[in-house]
């Protein structure tokens, strides 16, 4: 994926990556423990279908380029 | 007729008359209370002493022949994110339990006092609002008076289910994406999104601020209306038969949703001449971006106790923020696009169209044993579900009341009128004209006990 997952980034057609998306975590100072991970994990990967059907949206509407 | 068999004006032009006293209305609130908050679990805090003082002194002013407000004497309550002076905001969250008490109303609370209401609690809710469910680990599950199996709805939840099982007559929630319309829906009561910035929303704990509103639950059209005249600083809206020009959503805002629902909106239709099905194509992408928004929003407001006491917080809730903190602005941007296209169409309906309808939530309320509803044919998570209808048209910022159906016999069932930005008084004429056809209006649930 080239998604940078940056704060500055310019964002992905591809979409979002989830285990980029996971790693901003130290960064943010973020402790994604045991108990934490595979909800946020879930979740990251539900918000990456809506940035799927977002990205979809935008390019059918000629808003962005595939 | 016991005061609460009363609406909230009914209520309050007893008790100006003198047919009622004050102290009744908020005995009788508190003793309903005492009844039903065990099985629904609305409240999280009554305020009794000091109520039952208030309307000492609202009696006094009736004996004394003072002019009081459009409200006085009614006891109401607020989700529990409304400041209310020398009370702590949980906004339904330990992480808020030791800050420090609110040292004025929220202006929303405020209005409503001034115009003679009684304060009698503050109310559950998901924490921090974000939810459809008012589950919620530190307060506990709010259930449906109707069938206390199943969900109230969220995440203002108690402000619905204690206005649907009687305690009170009148409420405040929030809806930032559907908190008001769905547990309107699946509690049957009348419930108000006021258009973006109609009512202001200081003193409240904020969600995301693009999409944040306050608004009343009632029993009835007409306490709606005052209660939006109060809280809007707007003159009363005297009902009106207005000639409209009214159509159904079609497409997504039907996709799924109940039939046995649907067919009470599609009566509702008829009965407002709404036969006309437009679709709003882009709904499906309003949603996406709505969903995107709050998570990004919601997740940078409450960085600093996700680092610093994640453990504090509801876990179905941390685990939503935190997976929206580590979005990338980028993703912001993007769906600040998509939304804008949702907006300009749902806009261009509404030039042509004065009214709009739609189902408010895709089912009545779901069992809180499996936690799933039905949407064409197959089991879905409720959770995620219960906002579809709602979340997309709360970008816009558009008025919306939601109506319960008439249903005699079934579980309550909402349908979202939406009109264009100010026009709440043609939503409460369209919903005085659906009560009048038979097609709408409230039925009190048997835990209720209501005698006349």
């Amino acid at each position: 994926m080239t998604d940078s997952n940056s704060p500055s980034g310019t964002g992905n057609a591809d979409g979002l990556d989830v285990g980029a998306a996971l790693s901003r975590a130290d960064g943010l100072g973020l402790v994604l423990s045991g108990e934490i991970r595979p909800g946020v994990e879930a979740n990251l990967a539900l918000l990456a279908q809506h940035y799927q059907a977002v990205l979809m949206g935008l390019s059918e509407s000629g808003e962005r380029g595939p | 007729m016991t005061p609460f068999a009363r609406s909230a004006s009914e209520l309050s032009t007893a008790i100006q008359s003198g047919k009622v006293r004050a102290v009744e209305a908020v005995e009788e609130s508190l003793a309903r209370i005492a009844r039903s908050n065990e099985a629904i679990n609305a409240f999280t805090r009554v305020f009794a002493d000091q109520a039952l003082a208030d309307a000492r002194r609202i009696d006094e002013d009736v004996n004394a022949g003072r002019v009081l407000g459009p409200l006085a004497g009614v006891p109401f309550a607020v989700k529990d994110l409304f400041d209310v002076k020398d009370q702590i905001t949980t906004a339904g969250s330990k992480i808020l339990a030791a800050a420090p008490p609110a040292r004025t109303d929220a202006v929303a609370v405020a209005r409503l006092r001034a115009a003679g209401a009684i304060l009698v609690g503050t109310l559950n809710m998901d924490e921090f609002a974000y939810g459809f469910v008012t589950q919620n680990r530190h307060f506990g599950t709010t259930f449906n008076p109707h069938d206390t199996t199943r969900f109230s709805g969220g995440s203002s939840g108690g402000s619905a289910a204690s206005v649907a099982a009687g305690m009170v007559p009148l409420t405040l929630g929030s809806d930032t994406n559907g908190s008001v319309r769905v547990p309107a829906s699946l509690c049957g009561v009348f419930g108000l999104r006021p258009t973006h910035d109609a009512v202001p929303v200081t003193g409240t704990f904020p969600f995301i601020d693009r999409l944040d509103t306050v608004g009343p639950f009632a029993r009835t059209v007409s306490d709606l209306r005052t209660a939006f005249a109060v809280l809007s600083g707007t003159p009363l809206a005297a009902p009106s038969r207005p000639v409209w020009r009214a159509a159904r959503l079609g497409g997504w805002y039907r996709d799924g949703a109940d039939p046995d629902g649907l067919a009470g909106v599609d009566a509702a239709a008829t009965a407002l001449g709404a036969e006309e099905i437009v679709n709003l194509p882009l709904a499906a992408l309003g949603r996406s971006a709505g969903f995107l928004i709050t998570a990004f929003e919601g997740g940078r407001r409450h960085l600093a106790n996700l680092r610093a006491r994640p453990m504090d917080f509801d876990p179905a809730t941390r685990d939503r923020l935190i997976a929206g903190a580590l979005l990338p602005d980028a993703l912001l941007r993007d769906a600040e696009r998509a939304a804008a296209l949702c907006i300009a169409q749902l806009e261009a309906a509404l030039d042509r169209h004065d009214l709009l309808l739609a189902p408010a939530t895709p089912s009545p309320a779901p069992r809180l044993s499996d936690g799933m509803l039905q949407m064409n044919g197959k089991a879905v998570p409720a959770r995620a579900n219960l906002g579809l209808y709602a979340q997309p048209v709360s970008l816009a910022g558009v008025p919306v009341l939601t109506v319960p159906l008439a249903r005699p016999g079934k579980l309550p069932f909402g349908l979202q009128l939406i009109a264009a930005r100010g026009r709440e008084a043609l939503l409460f004429d369209a919903a005085d004209a659906l009560v009048a056809a038979g097609a709408a209006g409230f039925s009190w649930p048997p835990l209720a006990e209501v005698s006349a």
